[in-house]
């Protein structure tokens, strides 16, 4: 599909180390939120109020936080709703900007122009405030957040996916396309998307850390998860009060988000070299 | 008249290093440019034409490119080490001239603005003397409205006339040699016939020794004084222009001036096979593979010059020991 | 019978950056009639940014022109039903110039031959593949090479496979647009026989498109000089070369530079590059640049006239 095959891709991207330990963590951690069930020595949700603020060991291999919650647990549970909003976001506004920049570019003229000037209008405003706003007319929750989040995101995907046809179709091969009598439909699928994708899967890359980032970042502000679901950002605010005395309970949500990001930054840098080389 | 070598070159070898290999690109390549005289380069693609060109300037990187051999300009050893003193030398005695005007030229900084800084990194001038020579050289190469043009953005001009507008850069300092790297080739052929009109007219005022690359005879015929023709990093044949088109005797040179069709219906008579890729250097001949007349002994052939008779040196078997060659079994 | 007929065919480009602008327009084809006997190769030769490729694509149909008609073995391209001019663009191919840019990177050579197949012709899978390898041979490759991707081929190659493309469902008509600038000598030699013999096995119309004069006389059946969007001379028989009589032609011509020390041209100033200043709008396109332009040349624009049999000009002085 890209011009390159499994098993060359595979070699070239073992070689970039630094971005195959990092694809190592991804996975373990996603395999932490998928096995949470099973893999989470306690109930993340059982209050317990004898046992609060524990050190680690024990019953509780990273300790408890003020309402005597297992923290690994919670954590793992985390992985679930942090990781997978992200996941859902990025599809759903990856597939929503694929669709609407390739048909904006691909027709031109009037629609095109139209489209983009919408664009301009919502990308003028911070994300932020933008989220902020919808939330605000649905209401707090986090399928509001989550909605908010697609809502915004797929603009600027719009933008980008529109900026990489328009340079694909202006290309010849398109036109001998043409020629060799392939219909509109086929030179977008054949053609044109192949050639984008590329770029695509470096760039969801790139945005599923900032995005982990973001969602966190609304749950700490308070507009995401509603306590008591276990959430990574809804973690660190609920541990705040607590850093004088227990910084932990903010250091492990928080060191496992910064971890999350750079690793995911570092496997989209790699993914950009190894896709970049196939192509030349 | 007293010919006076002004540029010497000999044995120049240059090789890329890649991934802990040398890939030779060059091979052993020896000439002299004269005063008021041109040698045309014919070559095509990875042959290692504008290789040759860019080390005699000493434009290759260090780490990357190793370059073997001596360059004398008017008998002293180009300073390759020292990068001030070549930096001074490129432009005031060696100039260069390059295929493509439009990526020569910084777009954000109009023609005047190029001009300026050129003439005043050689010469101590003000901004205003500078503009003069600058409208000056744009007159002798017959752009009309050189001020006009000085205030100019690279693209607002045609090709051609950017191309007149770099030569110019390249000759206010009266260089010694003159490097023009396929220098119309992405011109039409009417701006073509004049670019080299007036090449020819600046080579005879200030008698600059002129390399001038190409891979097309035509403009080679037209403008050279002595032909070199490359191949696979060797020049294979070298003669004096008449010599070389009445009697080429490698046989890649006689297969390059037969495959072109002039104003003929006949059937042209093509060199079978592509030019080899950098890649893939091997031992022997680079032209065996397409070589009608390959023997088997080519593969060992070190290619050494095997005949040089009236100033017509050949690299090629055919002419080694006996004299007599069955010319006719090649063409 | 003609293959392809071109009436009176203009192609217009507006450009407009900001809102606030006046629309700028650029006539790339300025009312060209042109007609291509089957069989045959019609020769266009002009400098670059004469409108040489907008009317290569509009002959194959890329393009659409804003005026004019053009017809396909005498029925109407552009009125016909939308299923019938499926049918014609299968009788229209072309070759470009820029043979690495014209294929998909990301495709195998015999997934580029076999893209006009499947959208054309109904094959099965089996089929489609014998096509390819017999197309592959034909144009001088070996059947393997289909598994490759272009940059694993030379330049030379890589035409070789488009030219297979356009070949691949038996068109009437290729146009060739400088097929030959980005390749070596020594290909581009072999690229003209193999364009020579493809004509000859297969009774191929050719629009070919080039700067570069010898090539098109190769070629070329008629030849046909093109400036600014116009034709300027037409003849329809290439024996009557030396018959060329525009002064834009002439000096075509007599810039071409012969590879024969023996026939060195000494270059005579001919300092006519310099435009002069003051041509009405309706003046022929030619007169700024041209030595012998008269008062009548600067304000009618010359028509393409008949001077002798096959052999037409656009010029007030024949």
């Amino acid at each position: 599909m890209i011009g390159l095959g499994f098993d060359k891709f595979l070699s070239r991207f073992v070689k970039h180390k630094a971005a195959v330990l990092c694809l190592f963590f991804v996975l373990a951690v996603i395999a932490g939120g998928i096995f949470a069930p099973w893999l989470a020595p306690n109930d993340p949700n059982k209050i317990e109020l004898k046992l609060k603020l524990l050190g680690p060991g024990g019953q509780f291999p990273l300790g408890t936080d003020h309402l005597g919650r297992c923290i690994l647990s919670r954590l793992l549970y985390g992985t679930r709703i942090s990781l997978g909003s992200a996941f859902l976001v990025m599809s759903f506004s990856l597939t929503i900007g694929t669709a609407v920049g390739i048909f904006s570019a691909y027709r031109g003229g009037r629609i095109d122009n139209l489209l983009m000037r919408l664009c301009d209008i919502f990308l003028s405003f911070p994300s932020l405030v933008l989220v902020l706003v919808i939330i605000g007319v649905l209401g707090s929750g986090m399928v509001n957040v989550i909605i908010g989040m697609i809502l915004v995101q797929w603009l600027w995907y719009v933008r980008i996916i529109r900026s990489l046809v328009l340079s694909i179709k202006e290309r010849t091969f398109v036109s001998a396309a043409k020629v060799a009598g392939t219909s509109d439909m086929k030179i977008i699928f054949r053609h044109i998307l192949p050639n984008v994708l590329p770029q695509l899967i470096v760039l969801s890359t790139l945005d599923l850390g900032s995005l982990i980032l973001h969602f966190s970042g609304y749950s700490f502000l308070g507009f995401g998860v509603q306590p008591p679901t276990p959430e990574w950002g809804a973690m660190i605010e609920e541990g705040r009060r607590f850093i004088r005395s227990a910084p932990e309970l903010m250091f492990y949500p928080g060191m496992l988000i910064t971890l999350i990001v750079i690793s995911f930054n570092l496997i989209g840098d790699a993914l950009r070299d190894v896709l970049d080389e196939s192509v030349t | 008249m007293i010919k006076e070598k002004v540029m010497d070159v000999e044995g120049l070898c240059v090789s890329l290093l890649h991934r802990q290999r040398e890939i030779s690109v060059v091979r052993d390549v020896s000439f002299c440019l004269e005063e008021g005289k041109v040698l045309g380069l014919i070559g095509e693609s990875g042959c290692g034409k504008s290789i040759t060109c860019l080390s005699l300037l000493g434009l290759l990187e260090k780490d990357r490119w190793k370059v073997e051999g001596s360059v004398r300009l008017k008998g002293k050893e180009l300073p390759y080490l020292n990068r001030e003193k070549i930096r001074r030398l490129r432009g005031s005695s060696v100039a260069m001239v390059m295929q493509n005007p439009i990526s020569s030229f910084n777009p954000l900084l109009t023609v005047g603005q190029h001009f300026t800084e050129t003439i005043r990194t050689h010469k101590e001038v003000t901004r205003r003397e500078a503009g003069q020579i600058a409208v000056e050289m744009l007159l002798k190469l017959n752009l009309s409205e050189p001020e006009k043009v000085m205030g100019q953005y690279p693209f607002q001009l045609s090709g051609g006339m950017l191309q007149r507008v770099m030569i110019a850069i390249a000759l206010f300092m009266c260089p010694h040699v003159l490097i023009a790297d396929e220098p119309t080739t992405s011109l039409d052929v009417t701006v073509q016939y004049q670019i080299l009109k007036e090449l020819a007219e600046l080579r005879d005022h200030y008698r600059t020794a002129m390399l001038l690359v190409s891979h097309d005879l035509g403009v080679i015929a037209q403008m050279a004084d002595e032909v070199a023709v490359m191949y696979g990093g060797y020049v294979v044949e070298q003669a004096p222009s008449r010599e070389i088109f009445c009697n080429p005797m490698h046989p890649y040179t006689r297969g390059l001036m037969k495959s072109r069709p002039a104003f003929t219906k006949d059937r042209l008579n093509v060199l079978e096979g592509y030019p080899p890729s950098l890649m893939k250097r091997s031992r022997g001949c680079p032209f065996y593979e397409r070589c009608r007349c390959a023997r088997k002994d080519c593969l060992e052939f070190d290619m050494k010059e095997t005949g040089a008779t009236g100033g017509h040196s050949v690299r090629c078997l055919l002419y080694a020991g006996e004299e007599e060659v069955k010319m006719d079994a090649c063409s | 019978m003609h293959v392809l007929e071109m009436r009176d065919v203009s192609r217009k480009y507006s450009f407009k950056r900001y809102f606030w602008q006046r629309k700028k327009v650029i006539e790339a084809v300025k009312g060209v009639t042109l007609s291509i006997e089957q069989g045959t190769c019609l020769g266009l030769v002009g400098e670059s940014g004469c409108g040489k490729t907008t009317l290569g694509k509009i002959a194959a149909g890329i393009e659409k022109p804003d005026q004019g008609e053009i017809l396909l073995m005498g029925s109407s391209m552009l009125s016909s039903p939308r299923s019938q001019r499926l049918l014609m663009r299968k009788e229209l191919q072309m070759v470009f110039q820029d043979c690495t840019g014209s294929v998909n990177p990301r495709h195998t050579a015999g997934k580029v031959i076999g893209e006009p197949i499947r959208n054309f012709l109904k094959l099965n899978k089996d089929e489609e593949e014998g096509m390819v390898e017999k197309l592959l041979e034909t144009v001088g490759l070996n059947k393997e090479d289909r598994h490759k991707y272009p940059g694993q081929f030379s330049g030379g190659q890589l035409q070789r496979v488009c030219i297979a493309r356009a070949l691949a469902v038996k068109p009437m008509l290729i146009v060739l647009d400088e097929p030959l600038s980005s390749l070596d000598v020594s290909v581009q030699a072999q690229i003209l026989n193999l364009l020579a013999d493809l004509k000859k096995e297969y009774g191929l119309s050719y629009l070919f498109i080039s700067h570069d004069i010898e090539a098109v006389y190769y070629l070329s059946d008629a030849l046909a000089v093109m400036y600014l969007g116009n034709v300027v001379e037409y003849i329809a028989d290439i024996s009557m070369f030396e018959a060329l009589c525009h002064p834009y032609a002439e000096k075509l011509l007599s810039s071409v530079l012969p590879a024969d020390p023996g026939k060195i041209k000494n270059m005579e100033v001919k300092n006519d590059e310099n435009e002069k200043p003051g041509t009405g709008p309706g003046g022929c396109s030619y007169a700024r640049r041209c030595a012998r332009a008269s008062a009548r040349c600067l304000d009618t624009a010359p028509g393409l006239k008949e001077v002798s049999e096959k052999h037409y000009v656009a010029c007030h002085h024949y």
